[in-house]
């Protein structure tokens, strides 16, 4: 079985690592939910009607490259890039990834806990209408609560799996955030330390044990079976699942469309007191609620120095300081880059070393032009994504609260 | 072949070829670290970097393969400052200039960098014998994984541990020497730019 790796042949981590499984709170979903009334309609119908003839994986396969579908896990690239650029390839395995790295983040946790029918009809579509076999699904080491409802699915619609080999697969027993990268995801899965590859070759053209390999986050395959029957969710818009965290009276997973307005999602979870928010996760930036006013999508975002992401949005009231917040966020990856490249591993280190510094010692001209030398390094070098958003904290913090001194 | 520019040249290279090996046979040189001629490129060491009209970031030179209609610069502002900062970084983990190898030396001075401004805290300094033979300084090292391809045959040394506490063991997870399959042949030694592997008596 290409999936089964043990954990441990060659992790490369010192044994006795310190750090357990990620720490997962009570996470309920929130609002009005299309995945809740799909699963309450019995689910399947997408499946079902491949299944009966009623339409073809080539029909399919077209409604959903025309749907504007984009990725999830964070890239927010549309889902057609990949698959187009994956088609001539012959994709021979599908990669589900439900490592759900980004701390605070639970979107896809929720699907896998409440609708496991839903995420496993996604990946059955995708194995279909791309004629993949065989599929797997790695699952966070701390979402194993979750196994066996998904396995449940599997074995109690045997008809509908007919001819596929889905496999669930346990993450990393410790919380590795570099093991959430699509590659570094590949490496563990041939039982290689959880390093980030060289890109080029992409996955797609050499992914899993050398054959082309399709990567996709748990939510984006979880919308295709909705879209297929509810077109109309995506008939000019984009709805997404966001983590909405922190200081709000009510806490969850809630279903947004992309381009709403942030005032008006935060209030659907009782922002009252709302002094800044962390947009787009650890590696995102903080923004304060003077800056607030903008529509929820990448292109009202950039200009703040931040992106939708994973879908993160972390409020802190008046009684929070931001440059702790930003501090703890630079820490947190100086402790977490994999150490392959010389950019991240070193440059994370730098960077903390004045983030932790900036209560009481301002930057000199010096050190900013410094700061900002390695900021540049880390993200024209580093190897991954995760080294190249690695600055983005320290930067907008600079940007946002830097000129104002802090009590 | 591939008509490609670097540096404002029309130069033609083979399909597959690196942009380092082209640029090479034009006369260009472009620093490497952990770059080793006939083994697998990992390009971890970044030194390498090249613009390429189009692109968003640098590419490692070592390991990215020409296309056609390419447009290159190696020594443009950029690259040369991201070299520097870079190199700054290596000697900063290693702590200091001088017990780097010549040929990172020469890099040294062609770049203009004659020392890092910071050094990083090494906490990891505890010495590991790698064999009978061999010796491992981790707050020497600077983790350019050319003894992690030379040793590819045999695969002992692996990396262990993530950010700043990154280390290399022999043997995956620290495993004894005994199990390893480490036959004492003093391969990474010889590739070490750091000294951080070296002969024991």
């Amino acid at each position: 079985m290409p999936f089964n790796q043990p954990y441990g042949v060659r992790s490369f981590y010192a044994p006795g690592h310190d750090q357990g499984p990620k720490a997962v709170p009570a996470i309920v979903g929130r609002g009005p939910s299309s995945f809740a009334a799909y699963a309450a309609a019995g689910g399947f119908r997408a499946l079902q009607r491949l299944q009966n003839g009623e339409t073809t994986p080539v029909a399919v396969l077209k409604q959903i490259l025309a749907s504007g579908l984009r990725g999830c896990g964070g890239s927010h690239l549309p889902l057609v890039k990949k698959w187009e650029a994956a088609i001539p390839h012959k994709p021979r395995y599908l990669v589900v990834n439900g490592m759900e790295g980004e701390p605070d983040t639970f979107k896809d946790y929720l699907l896998l806990r409440d609708y496991p029918q839903i995420v496993l009809e996604g990946i059955a579509l995708a194995c279909r209408v791309l004629h993949i076999r065989e599929a797997c699904l790695v699952l966070n080491s701390a979402y194993g609560e979750c196994r066996a409802a998904l396995q449940a699915v599997l074995n109690e619609n045997a008809a509908l799996f007919d001819g596929l080999d889905i496999q669930l697969v346990d993450g990393p027993e410790v919380d590795l955030y570099v093991a959430g990268e699509e590659s570094a995801l590949l490496n563990y899965l041939e039982g290689q330390r959880a390093e980030p590859r060289l890109k080029p070759p992409f996955p797609h053209e050499q992914g899993l044990w050398g054959k082309p390999t399709i990567i996709n986050n748990v939510e984006t395959l979880s919308w295709l079976p909705l879209l297929l029957v509810r077109p109309e969710l995506f008939a000019g818009r984009h709805p997404k699942l966001v983590t909405l965290l922190g200081d709000v009276a009510e806490p969850g997973i809630y279903e947004i469309t992309l381009g709403e307005p942030l005032p008006e999602i935060l209030q659907r979870a009782r922002a009252d007191d709302l002094s800044f928010v962390e947009i787009g996760g650890i590696s995102g930036g903080l923004i304060p609620a003077t800056l607030t006013n903008v529509d929820y999508d990448d292109e009202a975002l950039a200009p703040l120095g931040v992106q939708v992401g994973s879908g993160t949005l972390r409020v802190f009231n008046t009684s929070r300081d931001p440059l702790a917040e930003m501090a703890a966020a630079i820490a947190f990856f100086k402790t977490e880059s994999c150490g392959r490249c010389t950019p991240c591993r070193v440059g994370t280190q730098e960077l903390a070393k004045f983030a932790a510094a900036l209560r009481d010692t301002p930057l000199s001209n010096t050190d900013l032009n410094w700061v900002h030398s390695v900021a540049h390094t880390l993200q024209q070098t580093s190897t991954c994504g995760l080294g190249r958003a690695a600055p983005a904290p320290l930067l907008t913090w600079l940007h946002h609260f830097g000129k104002k001194p802090h009590d | 072949m591939i008509s490609l520019k670097i540096n404002k040249q029309l130069v033609q290279a083979k399909p597959g070829q690196t942009l380092l090996q082209v640029a090479t046979k034009q006369g260009i040189e472009i620093p490497t670290l952990c770059h080793l001629p006939g083994l697998e490129a990992r390009s971890v060491c970044r030194i390498c970097s090249v613009e390429v009209k189009g692109q968003s970031r640098l590419l490692p030179a070592c390991s990215t393969v020409v296309e056609p209609n390419m447009e290159v610069e190696t020594h443009s502002q950029k690259t040369l400052h991201a070299r520097q900062v870079l190199l700054e970084f290596i000697i900063a983990e290693h702590g200091g200039l001088a017990t780097l190898s010549p040929q990172v030396r020469a890099y040294a001075q062609t770049l203009g960098v004659t020392e890092a401004r910071f050094y990083l805290q090494q906490s990891n300094t505890a010495v590991r014998n790698g064999s009978d033979y061999i010796r491992y300084q981790p707050d020497k090292c600077i983790h350019c994984d050319r003894c992690i391809s030379a040793c590819r045959d045999q695969r002992v040394i692996n990396r262990a541990n993530r950010g700043a506490a990154i280390r290399l063991t022999f043997g995956a997870n620290d495993t004894p020497l005994a199990q390893t399959n480490c036959s004492s042949c003093g391969d990474c030694v010889a590739v070490c730019p750091s000294g951080a592997l070296s002969e024991q008596g």
